[in-house]
């Protein structure tokens, strides 16, 4: 899936901080991206992410802090003076022009460029973009996924070195976005373009980004891909903030751990041990298909109840003394029906020791 | 943080329009200030020009006055403003657009014509004389009169706003817990509008007791604090006194500045995106109700111009009933004849363009420049400023600053320069806020995109920003027109022989006795006015059309 990245770091990040007043809104931000790379910023609002687009954009510069675009110090440079196409939120369409005239606008600062130059580019671009002939309607008479288009037809026009994308697709209604996800992931990879997107939405992180950059409090929490950030959170932070987890109160035993009465093996290597930790497991983890040759732990649980959502059944389990361990196991529909499970009875639950993280108690998960 | 070419040329073009601002305004308050303590030859005296004012009683007297006539003009107007601009929100009464654009007439006339029109009609040989039942309408009840119609469209126009705001949920929720009319009206509408009054007042009371128009014309022997210092400057020639008068004018318009300032604040907050509109229900008794009321305000309005339109044709009243134009040979009376009513065209256009020009610049590079932060909010400071500052007290400062013979701009001193940058300075707030507004609904964005598209900033300022704008900037260059036409207050110090104006000639025509073609000169401001105005409606009105293919929403 990453044709198209190199290893070459084409925007570095050297220990940048933002401060607001006394507010810290970056802290000591590094990071690499490489050329062609389709990067997500995540995280919830007030994280940094946008501030961290921001910076690199010129937008709104950093307190402390360098950033290296294409082996060039642009840290104090106007956004002017950068090399980057941006879409926003609002698309930030002129309304008084039409579409062809608002994607001409950045070729028409190109001095060189002679009028037939710069339509025949237009024409290129919005068939690019599946807009061929809609070049002399106004934004205001497309809708909202044609309108996030021609803005990205508009950063795209003069080819710059870095695209940057500000939640692009939070306007638009879910239909939409999940088609417009696609698109813009493919555009990205045949023009091969450097990509930074801001996005709360870990979905949208997740069908289009080579690599995550979480963020939180102002702080990067993890970078990776979106497999090594789904299956290896490093924290408790991310943990919770991409997909769903359950977080369960474990005491620390030999080679294993302690769960509302029930010992489980897991592997306490590298982890820093306290007697008292949080458990974290994905609910489709809780494995329900037990046959002789099952490994690892299994333990008798009471589904509580059950909750169906569509492709997939969510399980309310307890377990230990007083039902004193709640967690969510997620089924899919065609095992549910299969295993024949039902609201009130006891089942064994199996859970390979692999998927058992531990991170220090204490932090409360969002 | 590197410059770019364009944030260098943005911060000279903000830097030099804030020093205009310095130059016509806070340097010229200063002089002011510093001349109310010092003696007529120039010498520092402390506190003793205030010492002898507080200790004439003829002046203080003008306190306890000007306070009494705006305190009671704030009652009446806003009384009648909250009223009317109900009933064109909430009630479903016909010809509303009809009744918003009759009350839009004072602001079309210098505030000297509705003494003028007291005059006619119950002065001494007025009209309807016998229903002042022996009291005389020169003094407190003629400039009250006069201040309720003069600042009437001021208070509607707030209100207006302030009604239009309203949550039609909140209603339903009320109606549905069956709370009744009255308790609903309490409970809901005043709250909701609550800004809006407070703001109402404050503007009311400021224009009342700032005015200087009607209490000249009406007054008589009732001076405020406003005729005190023309009657200081222009009858005694005690500039220092009338500097002393001035800082005491600008203490109650500062306070409601101030309280203006910061309800706007809180109003804006207020304001959510999520509200459903309210629309009013039909309800026949209630209509009527209304429309009567409206009815009244209108023939009020309308009276006034016409009692004052009858004075100037009616040939020689009230002994000569005839009508005919001779009160409009302005060339053979005392006051300027027809040259001030061109100067005050020249006036106006100049100030229209200039001022929009200037105003809607300054506005754009403050709102859309880069960094610069503390630059920007003394600039945001210095724009806010005029509206705190009486026309009258603006006028006199004018005189101490430009007409020192050690200032080298003293050469424009009765010139149509002066006059044009006092009062695109006097009315530089309003314009300036007009504009804000306008720029803050574009996309704070244009600026960030335009910039990675490597296009200079004046290139979307000219491309996108202002076309954009242009109905803002219509309006900007309406209202400094309008108002450079109206005004006597600021310019009445400053106008030469060769510069008199329209609105200064209905004062010097009145003054002298010439009340008939003070009346007819007023007039010709108000078709002027009017023209303009209708003018600017059916231009609007085109460019909406051009423009609708492209309007979002």
């Amino acid at each position: 899936m990453t044709t198209t990245t190199s290893n070459k770091a084409f925007l570095s990040i050297h220990e940048l901080s933002k401060k607001f007043g006394d507010f810290v809104a970056l802290s000591d931000i590094s990071l690499e991206i490489y050329e062609g790379e389709f990067v997500c910023f995540l995280g919830p609002s007030g994280c940094g992410k946008t501030t961290l687009l921001r910076a690199i954009a010129g937008l709104d510069m950093q307190t402390t802090g360098r950033i290296i675009q294409a082996g060039q110090d642009i840290s104090v440079l106007p956004p002017s003076e950068r090399d980057f196409g941006i879409v926003f939120q609002s698309y930030a369409l002129f309304p008084n022009m039409r579409v062809a005239k608002n994607i001409a606008y950045g070729l028409e600062n190109q001095t060189k460029q002679s009028r037939s130059e710069i339509n025949s580019r237009v024409e290129e671009l919005l068939a690019l973009v599946g807009l061929p002939e809609q070049g002399t309607k106004f934004p205001s008479q497309l809708s909202g996924g044609q309108q996030q288009r021609v803005a990205l037809a508009r950063a795209i026009a003069t080819s710059p070195g870095l695209l940057l994308l500000d939640e692009p697709l939070s306007a638009l209604d879910a239909k939409v976005r999940a088609h417009l996800r696609h698109e813009v992931k493919a555009l990205q990879q045949r023009l091969g373009i450097t990509t930074i997107m801001v996005t709360h939405d870990q979905e949208e992180a997740l069908t289009m980004a080579d690599r995550f950059v979480v963020l939180s409090d102002g702080r990067v929490e993890q970078i990776g891909s979106p497999e090594e950030i789904y299956q290896q959170p490093q924290t408790a932070f991310v943990a919770d903030f991409v997909g769903t987890m359950n977080f369960l109160p474990a005491t620390v035993q030999a080679d294993g751990v302690e769960v509302g009465g029930v010992k489980l093996d897991c592997d306490l290597a590298g982890i820093n041990t306290a007697p008292g930790m949080t458990m974290a497991i994905r609910p489709e983890d809780f494995n329900f298909a037990i046959s002789e040759d099952t490994d690892g732990n299994q333990w008798p649980i009471e589904i509580h109840y059950v909750e169906f959502l569509g492709s997939f059944v969510r399980l309310g389990i307890h377990w230990g003394a007083d039902d004193s361990i709640r967690a969510y196991a997620d089924v899919s529909a065609n095992l549910y029906r299969r295993l024949g499970l039902h609201q009130g009875e006891t089942r064994t639950v199996n859970l390979p020791s692999e998927h058992i993280r531990l991170y220090p108690a204490g932090r409360k998960p969002l | 943080m590197r410059l770019s070419r364009d944030d260098i040329i943005m911060r000279a073009f903000m830097i030099t329009i804030g020093l205009y601002l310095v130059v016509t305004l806070a340097l010229p308050l200063y002089t002011m200030l510093s001349k109310s303590f010092e003696n007529s030859d120039g010498m520092f005296i402390g506190l003793t020009n205030y010492i002898e004012y507080f200790n004439t009683p003829a002046l203080v007297y003008s306190i306890e006055n000007s306070l009494f006539i705006a305190l009671i003009t704030t009652a009446i107007t806003i009384t009648i403003a909250y009223t009317f601009a109900y009933a064109l929100t909430r009630s479903c009464m016909p010809f509303k657009g009809l009744f918003k654009a009759l009350t839009m007439i004072p602001i079309l006339v210098p505030s000297l014509l509705p003494g003028i029109a007291l005059v006619y009609l119950f002065g001494n040989q007025g009209m309807l004389k016998e229903l002042m039942f022996g009291h005389s309408i020169y003094g407190p009840i003629g400039i009250i009169i006069a201040e309720v119609f003069f600042t009437l469209p001021h208070a509607i126009i707030i209100l207006i706003t302030a009604l239009s705001i309203a949550d039609a949920r909140m209603y339903e929720a009320a109606l549905s817990l069956r709370a009744s009319r009255t308790r609903i009206f309490f409970t809901v509408t005043i709250p909701g509008c609550r800004y809006g009054l407070i703001s109402a007042a404050f503007v009311v009371f400021t224009l009342a007791i700032t005015d200087f128009g009607a209490p000249k014309v009406i007054g008589g022997d009732f001076n405020v604090l406003a005729t005190d210092i023309y009657k200081q400057v222009i009858g005694q020639q005690n500039f220092e006194m009338g500097a002393v008068v001035s800082m005491v004018l600008m203490i109650p318009a500062v306070f409601a500045f101030v309280v203006d300032r910061i309800v706007q604040k809180r109003q804006a907050a207020s304001l959510t995106a999520h509200a459903v509109a309210l629309v009013p229900k039909p309800n026949k008794n209630f209509d009527r109700t209304m429309l009567v009321f409206c009815m009244l305000v209108s023939f009020f309005l309308l009276g006034m111009l016409g009692v004052c339109q009858y004075a100037a044709l009616v040939k020689f009243y009230p002994y000569d009933l005839n009508i005919g134009l001779t009160n409009y040979q302005f060339d053979l009376m005392d006051g300027g004849g027809w040259d001030s009513y061109l100067n005050s065209i020249e006036l106006a256009s100049w100030t229209a363009i200039l001022g929009t020009v200037l105003v809607f610049t300054g506005a754009y590079m403050v709102e859309k420049c880069r960094g610069f932060d503390n630059g920007r909010s003394v600039f945001q400071m210095l724009a806010m400023l005029p509206m705190a500052v009486p026309g009258l007290v603006l006028g006199l400062a004018f005189i101490f600053f430009f007409n020192a013979p050690d200032n080298p701009l003293n050469v424009i001193y009765h010139t149509m320069i002066i006059l044009v940058i006092s009062t695109i300075v006097h009315f530089y707030t309003v314009s300036h806020l007009t504009a804000v507004t306008a720029l803050k609904q574009l996309d704070v964005e244009f600026e960030s995109v335009a910039a990675s598209l490597k296009a200079p900033f004046y290139r979307t300022f000219w491309r996108v920003t202002v076309p954009i704008c242009l109905p803002a900037i219509l309006d900007i260059s309406i209202y400094l027109f309008v108002n450079a036409m109206t005004t006597v207050s600021a310019v009445i110090f400053l106008y030469g022989p060769d510069t008199n104006l329209a609105s200064v000639a209905v004062l010097n025509m009145d003054d002298a006795g010439d009340i008939a073609p003070a009346a007819a000169m007023g007039m010709m401001i108000f078709y002027t006015a009017a023209g303009v105005r209708l003018a600017h409606y059916f231009l609007s009105r085109m460019l909406d059309k051009r423009t609708q293919s492209w309007k979002m929403r």
